[in-house]
């Protein structure tokens, strides 16, 4: 005689199918083994069922306070900006320009007064210490 | 179950928090780490609601439920598991043990809790599921994505082995 095994408890649930049922109850009729088992069964099944239901702690369903949504920039964002401004002052300072620098040009990127000397073939800048460069 | 989809985050914490809660409650057995839970799974209800497809919404929130659980255990994976609070053991002593009398003499809740703990962890779910939420087993088979049939054995072999833990802890 095959026993029933898993059907018990899908039986014990209500969820065999009809012929599924049909076949349970005859089996259970012939089967002292099984029908000690199906009692077994339902030892445990009525164990879970009759644990007491929590209530859901108060603090997870109170309202939580709005948070703003302006967030403050971080130390890293503010940091990564600084290095990066740095990076573009270096660049305009030491890239070549792609064409000869006019005069005010030389003035405003190094902040020296240029002339040309009374020939006109040499250019002069003095820096704002005071030296003189040819 | 309903189909209808809760207008807010608000609503299903309200409707459902507390199964959640006791679902996780069961399966860890720590009121704290039940709460963690019930957070993480409201957040994530909150950022899928707008992108929620109108179908069973209860299988789309334990199918949520128990994949929060899943990714919780496997980030406290070596965390050694907290013992019961006091307050359960109160709570088992105002419980009634029903009509069962071969669980008579036991202290009810507190070694159901133990026993439950100690199946492993796809019978714990099932039968959790099944006798503590009550979801059918088509329900288990969706929120677990496993067929019927899994549903089944899983479920009747937590419940085998539930069984031997407690005659041995009434024993």
């Amino acid at each position: 005689m095959k026993h029933l095994d898993e059907l018990m408890s899908v039986f014990l649930d209500g969820e065999t199918n009809p012929a599924e049922s049909v076949r349970v109850r005859r089996h259970l009729l012939e089967c002292e083994q099984c029908r000690r088992r199906l009692e077994e069964l339902n030892v445990a099944r009525s164990a879970l069922r009759s644990l007491p239901v929590l209530e859901l702690p108060m603090s997870l369903v109170e309202p939580r306070p709005v948070t703003p949504l302006v967030k403050r920039p971080s130390v890293w964002v503010g940091t990564a900006a600084a290095v990066a401004a740095a990076v573009i002052a270096i660049a305009t300072v030491v890239t070549p320009p792609a064409e000869p620098l006019s005069l005010s040009d030389v003035s405003r990127q190094l902040g020296a007064r240029a002339s040309l000397d009374a020939g006109g073939v040499s250019l002069k800048v003095v820096a704002p210490s005071g030296e003189a460069n040819e | 179950m309903t189909d209808t989809v809760p207008l807010s985050w608000e609503e299903v914490a309200r409707v459902h928090g507390r199964k959640i809660y006791n679902f996780a409650y069961r399966l860890c057995g720590n009121p704290d780490d039940a709460a963690d839970l019930v957070q993480e799974v409201l957040l994530r209800v909150r950022r899928g609601l707008d992108s929620y497809q109108p179908g069973s919404f209860d299988g789309w929130l334990w199918r949520i439920t128990r994949n929060a659980f899943i990714d919780e255990v496997r980030r406290r994976q070596r965390r050694p598991t907290s013992p019961l609070p006091e307050a359960v053991d109160r709570w088992s002593a105002q419980s009634s043990p029903g009509a069962d009398e071969q669980l008579a003499e036991m202290r009810l809740g507190e070694d159901i809790q133990a026993a439950l703990l100690d199946l492993p962890y796809e019978f714990r779910e099932a039968v959790v599921m099944c006798d503590v939420i009550g979801l059918s087993y088509d329900e288990i088979a969706r929120a677990v994505a496993v067929p019927v049939g899994t549903v089944r054995s899983r479920i009747h072999r937590g419940r085998k082995l539930l069984r031997t833990a407690l005659v041995e802890a009434a024993g």
